[in-house]
Order: C-alpha cells, then structure tokens, then sequence
C-alpha cells in the first residue's frame, strides 16, 4: 500500500473515502507513515463501521418486531417481489419464494380493492412519492396454514402497506420500491364494533324519539275508538266498523313494538302458557299468511309452562314467525312445540320451521349480528338480534337448522326453560349455529 | 285540551258513593278510587271516561305535582300514572304518593325506552312499581287494574 499516496488537498473530508482520509491525515504528520499502523488504523476504522451497521440492523430488526411489521422489495423491471417471513405470513405465501405482484394481488387482495392498489401504485411511480394503501386479502383456498396458525382465525386479512421507490443511482429513474406491510385486521375490527356501537346508540335514541311521538297519540286514539264503540247509541254498522279500527289500530301498535324492538318488559315474570300464546301469535298475524296463501299449523304438546316475561316471549315468537312468513313464498309453516330438558334444565322446545329457500351460507355466521337484514330496506336488521336477547336473558337458548337444495327450509328452534331465569342462566354461550 | 268536549267531564269531584246502578259485577264490593295522570289531557280524559264506564270511580290529574296533592287530600287506591312528565316525573310523583298513601296501588305506563332507566333508579331507592306499556288497549287495562 502506497502510504503516500496524494489526495485533493482542498476536497472537503466528507466526500472523502476512509483511505484517503487516512492519507490526508498522514501528509498533515498526524498519523505516522508507517504501513503496518496505517493497516491498524484501517482495520479498526472497518472493525468499527461494521459494528455500527449491525447495531443498526438489530435495532431495526426489534423495531420492525414490536411494530409486528413485514418488510418487502420489488423490483419492477421483473415485477417480482420479495418477501421477509412476516410478510410472507400475512399475505399467505412462502418466505423469501420471489413472487410476481400482479399475480399476488390477483391471488389475494380482496376484488373490492384491487384497483385501490394497482392505482396506489401507479401514483407513486408517476411522482416518486411514498406509496401508502389499506386493503383487504382473501386467504386462498388451497392455503396450508402452518401448524401453530388461529383456525378460528377469520379467511380474511386487513393489512396496511407503505413503501418508498428506490432509483437508479444518481437518476430519478425508478427500479423497484421497500416497504414495510403490517396486519390491521384486530384494529379494523375494533374500529368496526365502535361504529357499530354507535350506530346502535343512535337506533336507540331514534327509537326513544319516534316512541315518544307515536305511542302517545296511538294510546289516545286507542281510547277514543274504544270509547266511541262501547257506546250503547252507536248504530251496528258504524260499530262493526269502528271494531276494525281498533283491531287495525291494534296491529299498528304491534308493529311499532316490534318493529322499534325496544320495547322492555319489566313486569314481574309470569306463568306463561304457551299453547294459547303462541296460538294468540298466529291469529295476530293470520291476515298475513292469509294474505300469502300460507298455512300455518300448530303441533303443541298440552300444558307447556314456562316461568317469565310475557310481553318480551310473545315479542320471540312474533319475530320468528314474522320471518318464517317472509322467508315462505307459498306453502306452510309448522310451529311444534315439546317437553324438552337441556342439560339438566327442564323446559320447553319450539320449533318453528318455514319451506322458503333456506339461509345460504354466507348470511349464517352474521345472522343474529345487530343491524344485519337481507330485507334491504324493509327490514331494520335488529329482529333476531333482539330475539337472541331475549332467550338468552330469560336463561334459554336459540338456534337454526336450514337447507338451502330442494326441499329448501329453515327451522328455528327455542329452547326456553319451565323456571325463572335468574335461577336458570346458562353459563356457556347459548346460541348455537346447528348447521 | 278545552275544546274537547266529553260527555262526562274528568275535572268535576269524586262522586262521593259508588255507581248504584252500575251492572258490573265487582260494582257489589265499592268501586276503586283511581288517580289517573297524565301531561296529555286527552290521554288522561279518555282513561277517566273509560274507567268510568267500567266500575272505576276515576278522576285526572294533569302533572305529577297536581297528583301528589289530590293524594295528600284523600288518598285513591290506585294511581296510574305517566312517568315521563315535565317538573315532577311520575316516578317521583309516585315515590311521594308512596310516602302520603301506603296502601295505595301504584301503576306506571309509559311508551318509553328510557322508562326502564328512570324505574331502575327508583329501584336504587328501594322503590318498585308495576309497569304496563303505552299504548295499551283499555279492555287489557281494565284487564290489569281489576288484577
């Protein structure tokens, strides 16, 4: 090594390499021209520099775990990109196996956000700017899911992306782009039940309000019908009449009940028949099934009791039946009704089973999900939300069977017990999905 | 609501004997002194007339303070009372009654969800009351008083 050898007096030390920093140091007389001590220096100097580099990559390392952060490179000449063993798990691929972008997007990125990252992308190319998207990813059916994975774990993934384009040295040519990637499904879900909940308090204040404004004058119209046609004067004509505006005035105040579905009963739990409630059911909404060309039959063993609130029982079986009626296009309606016991609880089984055309399956899971209704605008989506509620507050529990090939159907059954609740709640969750 | 006209005004006193000629059959035993409250004259007027004519000797009370007054001077034997009233609510009017008229039955309606709030706070002070729904059809709240 030529010790001696000549630098830019005038070049400024930082564009300078550590040689020829060694060198200028050296012509100065700080460093003596000796070969062996010069290679000394060096050596440390490196020694030195790689230390400081790996400090770097575990800090970066620790960094990216406690973020549960993914890193990611692409190349866009080949499109491949590549994937460290986070990553690679959160898009369902092999670590570190180069995989071609479009062909990863096509395999997972939910259909609804395709565009939003092809377009994302393209973005950043045309401007240089940092690439940032948020998306869903389809788990593929064919993924292999290793050994220590979630199974319950939803087929789905909401992850956050971002990266930076790299150039061609001393260009603005663009050659690929790092970035890092990170799962969000846990904040997206939270971020979900918080919407939700509001959306439920908002219902809830609606329903107050529209109670307000409606159960009043329903009471004091009720009143009036009532006492026009108990008067003795009232020619028979003109009372047969006003005995439709009551019994119509009655089906008004029914809908309000339930379809508001907030309606609370706090009297004291009862003894409930349920033969003739369940039959006062039916005939509450036989102009329906008539209406409908539907039959509804009733296969009731004799004497079946339970222990609770009427108001809130009747609302169960009005709800169950209300969609039985929507879901059947013609044909009928069978409600049975048998001495059941669950585990050691002595109670009652109803069965209410329609011949529509069954439940398919992606509906199943969400079904008793608040505000979710496949009735588009008729329905409120808090039917068997607020059914669900009841049962289980009342200590039983609630569950469906239903077929979507020919012959199509869906039953539900409740399970409810003969005594009260408060002695009778079930610990484990009571809502089973039967099929 | 002075304009309307019913046939047997709610403001006149409580007769003092009840209905003679009353066909109902629990007319034998004398008829129940009932207080009915409520903010809606045409709620509380229509109740009255109807439980007039069904063996009740009723009479209406358009606010909760009025009601606790009618109380403190003689004391009914039921109340059916609104609960969502402005100045005093019914559950405060009927924690009053309580207190002037122990044997007094007391009934709550109301039409509202928050109702099930206010009567858990009447509960944390060691109060319970029946409650029925709003609206409800006269022949179940006959039904339901006669209980």
């Amino acid at each position: 090594m030529d010790v001696k050898s000549p630098t830019s007096e005038t070049a400024p030390n930082s564009t300078l390499t550590l040689e020829e920093r060694l060198h200028r140091l050296v012509a100065e007389g700080l460093l003596p021209a000796n070969e062996a001590t010069f290679a000394a220096v060096l050596d440390a100097a490196r020694q030195y520099g790689e230390a400081c580099q790996s400090q770097t990559a575990v800090r970066l390392s620790f960094a990216l775990e406690s973020g549960q952060l993914g890193t990611w490179t692409w190349d866009r000449a080949t499109n491949m990109l590549d994937l460290d063993e986070r990553a690679a798990e959160i898009f369902y691929v092999k670590p570190h196996t180069p995989i071609d972008r479009s062909a990863l997007r096509d395999l997972i990125v939910a259909p609804e956000h395709r565009s939003l990252t092809a377009d994302g992308l393209q973005q950043s190319l045309e401007t240089g700017s940092l690439y940032k998207a948020e998306y869903r990813v389809l788990r593929p059916a064919n993924f292999q899911p290793p050994p220590n994975a979630n199974l319950d774990a939803p087929p789905f993934r909401w992850i956050s992306t971002s990266g930076i384009p790299t150039f061609k040295p001393g260009t603005r040519e663009i050659t690929g782009m790092i970035g890092t990637i990170q799962d969000t499904t846990l904040r997206k879900q939270h971020e979900e039940t918080i919407r939700q909940t509001e959306k439920l308090a908002a219902t809830g204040r609606l329903a107050a309000t529209i109670a307000h404004e409606i159960n009043n004058p329903l009471e004091a119209v009720t009143n009036l019908i009532y006492l026009c046609k108990t008067d003795p004067e009232i020619p028979p004509l003109a009372q047969r009449l006003l005995e439709m505006a009551d019994s119509e005035l009655a089906r008004v105040s029914q809908i309000a009940q339930q379809t508001l579905g907030f309606y609370r009963d706090t009297t004291r739990p009862i003894e409930i028949d349920l033969n003739v409630l369940l039959e006062a059911v039916v005939d509450l909404f036989a102009r329906k099934l008539f209406s409908k060309k539907i039959s509804c039959s009733l296969d009731l063993a004799p004497n079946l009791r339970i222990f609770g609130l009427q108001g809130e029982v009747r609302q169960v079986f009005s709800n169950l039946l209300v969609n039985a009626i929507d879901a059947t296009s013609s044909g009928a309606i069978r409600i049975r009704g048998r001495h059941r016991t669950c585990r050691d609880c002595k109670g009652v089984s109803i069965i209410i089973s329609d011949s529509g055309s069954g439940i398919p399956v992606h509906v199943r899971q969400k079904l008793f999900a608040p505000f979710f209704t496949t009735k588009e605008s008729v329905g409120t989506g808090l039917g068997l939300w607020v059914t669900r509620g009841i049962v289980e507050k009342q200590g039983g529990s609630i569950g469906f069977r239903t077929r979507t090939e020919h012959p199509s159907g869906t039953c539900f059954r409740v399970f409810l017990p003969a005594e009260s609740s408060e002695t009778n709640v079930l610990s484990t969750p009571q809502t089973q999905v039967l099929q | 609501m002075d304009q309307f006209l019913l046939s047997s005004p709610s403001h006149k006193p409580l007769p003092s004997a009840p209905f003679a000629e009353s066909k109902d059959p629990h007319a034998a035993k004398p008829a129940p002194r009932i207080l009915v409250v409520d903010d809606e004259a045409l709620i509380a007027d229509t109740i009255v007339q109807i439980l007039s004519r069904n063996g009740f000797i009723a009479e209406a009370a358009y606010g909760g303070q009025e009601a606790v007054e009618r109380a403190r001077i003689h004391c009914p034997d039921l109340v059916l009372s609104d609960v969502l009233m402005p100045h005093i609510d019914g559950v405060e009017a009927a924690i009053q009654i309580r207190g002037l008229c122990p044997d007094t039955r007391i009934v709550l309606f109301s039409g509202q969800a928050a109702t099930v709030e206010i009567l858990a706070r009447a509960q944390k002070r060691g109060h319970t009351f029946e409650l029925l729904p709003k609206p409800i059809h006269p022949t179940q709240l006959i039904k339901h008083l006669r209980e």
